[in-house]
């Protein structure tokens, strides 16, 4: 059973190990995460192979939103309850570091080769914590209807929403957000900026549990007002 | 007509000052903590004075984030709640004033407002009983909760009354309370430097634009003198008198980065950045949300921030 709570795994720890990260023909090394998280590994191994094998993604060039959310809805079913993976636990950085860079750090290599913001450096751009999130504040209660609001986003919609925190971030009225955002057509990702530029304003004075039409009327002002 | 000048907002109509309170009689109960345990639900005792900031474990040294949950009960009263209603309170007569709380905590990764209760134009006593439940291995850090009063239902208006459900009506918050769940906030970068008949203490700022530059030791530096004959204690910190002057000192140096990011370097805390969300900027305005620091001068920062964490600060023995 993992232990969470006892990862302990600051910035300056998570930094030497990086360095130590070494990029070999078909692997990086070390590789040597605690037993207890080695079952976890080939969990997360297994389900990065089902994608590339399904998506043809080994003759890619270069992997990108589509392997941020495919990725990221198999790291969130497996990061789950069973594992005693709880919102205590998503929200501990050294969490966050230590998977990226004891765990799977080949995987994180695939989509950013050696950046180390993404593993460690920039605790809002550790790709893994990223992903998770981004699904976490988009949830629709299972993986299908969740890709389907999903798929025609980009990775410009993951940094909008997950990379403004504030004083904590809004689930219910992010997912309600994520699922009106399909009704509208935005290529530019402006809409989508905008919206949540004037959510930020608006929060400020505002309550959506508590106005007219709640959540649901809330947001729907909101890309009405923003479009 | 009050005119409420809040953040960056003027609010054209009339809300629940601290008069109205007075003349309505609302009263908020010393708030109660409670948690589950295989003996029974077992409640944190509080001392005499407290005063809204509960650092868990100064109280209780059992409870754990990971193994308990935690319930918050507060009790609202209403002792003349007619007061608030008619021409010359804040809504109408048929009217229906909602209670809320808006829960937040950056370190807990969310935030959300509640409705537990609601207050209409009556002349019996009124009584709203608050009760919340955070689930086991689900928070962490520290938690913020504020209660106020809302427009919950129009049937009729007036032009000096707010018009809109979910208008926010009590001027300031009925009530505020902090929980700390992990024994330590925002993590404030400290180092260490030796300097012989040195100070115990010093505060260097280094950053060149509060809004884009980190909150780390290279732009914030509070560093511990490690040959100060205090050093050793301050580091121990087993007396309340030596953790009483490790809590001053973080004020005080909250403090100054408060008073230096907002008034002399005249930011704002609307100009934050919400993409870089460790700026200093950023921490400066996760403290003044928070703690509700009054960033007037340097004197109300101070003292605001004393009054919210003197407490905290002196620990459990």
């Amino acid at each position: 059973m993992i232990n969470w709570e006892s990862i302990i795994y600051e910035i300056n720890k998570a930094s030497k190990d990086f360095e130590k990260l070494q990029v070999k023909s078909t692997s990086i090394e070390p590789i040597h995460p605690r037993n207890e998280f080695i079952e976890l590994r080939q969990d997360l191994i297994k389900a990065r192979d089902e994608i590339f094998e399904k998506h043809n993604l080994d003759n890619a060039n270069k992997l990108d939103y589509s392997f941020d959310l495919l990725f990221g809805l198999e790291v969130y079913q497996i990061f789950n309850e069973d594992i005693a993976f709880t919102n205590r636990v998503a929200t501990n950085d050294d969490v966050w570091r230590y998977l990226s860079i004891c765990v799977i750090p080949d995987i994180v290599h695939s989509r950013f080769s050696l950046n180390a913001d993404h593993y460690y450096k920039i605790t809002k751009r550790i790709w893994l914590k990223t992903i998770w999130w981004y699904i976490h504040l988009s949830w629709r209660g299972n993986k299908k209807d969740t890709y389907e609001i999903l798929k025609d986003n980009s990775t410009d919609t993951i940094l909008q929403l997950v990379e403004r925190p504030g004083i904590g971030y809004y689930k219910e009225m992010y997912r309600e957000l994520m699922f009106q955002y399909t009704n509208y057509e935005d290529k530019s990702r402006d809409l989508f900026r905008r919206a949540l530029k004037l959510n930020t304003a608006r929060l400020l004075t505002i309550s959506p549990e508590l106005v007219e039409g709640g959540i649901q009327g809330y947001v729907y002002n909101l890309f009405e007002t923003a479009k | 007509m009050t005119l409420i000048q809040s953040t960056n907002q003027v609010s054209l109509y009339r809300q629940i000052d601290s008069n109205m309170i007075e003349a309505a009689g609302i009263e908020v109960s010393t708030p109660q903590f409670f948690y589950n345990t295989s003996e029974g639900v077992k409640e944190i005792e509080l001392g005499e004075e407290f005063d809204n900031v509960l650092t868990i474990n100064e109280f209780d040294t059992e409870w754990s984030p990971k193994e308990n949950d935690l319930t918050v009960k507060q009790k609202f009263t209403f002792a003349n709640p007619s007061v608030l209603f008619g021409d010359k309170g804040v809504t109408m007569n048929d009217n229906k004033i909602g209670l809320a709380v808006h829960i937040h905590s950056k370190t807990s990764g969310n935030q959300k407002k509640i409705n537990f209760g609601s207050q209409i134009n009556t002349q019996n006593k009124m009584e709203v009983q608050f009760e919340y439940n955070f689930p086991k291995d689900s928070i962490r850090g520290i938690i913020g909760m504020d209660f106020f009063m809302y427009l919950q239902d129009i049937v009729e208006t007036r032009t000096y009354h707010a018009n809109q459900i979910g208008m926010r009506l009590s001027a300031e918050d009925l009530s505020n309370l902090i929980i700390v769940v992990d024994g330590e906030g925002s993590a404030f970068p400290i180092t260490e430097f030796n300097e012989k008949n040195g100070p115990l203490w010093i505060l260097e700022k280094k950053w060149a634009d509060a809004t884009e530059d980190i909150f780390d030791s290279s732009n914030v530096n509070l560093s511990l003198n490690i040959v100060h004959p205090l050093f050793e204690q301050i580091k121990g910190g087993k007396t309340k008198a030596i953790r009483a002057l490790m809590g001053d000192i973080m004020v005080q140096a909250m403090s100054m980065l408060i008073q230096q990011v907002l008034i002399i370097e005249e930011n704002t805390l609307d100009a934050v950045d919400e993409s870089i969300s460790n700026s200093i900027l950023a921490v400066v305005k996760y403290w003044v949300t928070t703690f509700e620091v009054d960033t007037t001068s340097l004197f109300t920062i101070m003292n605001s921030l004393r009054r919210r964490l003197d407490h905290e600060m002196l620990g459990g023995e």
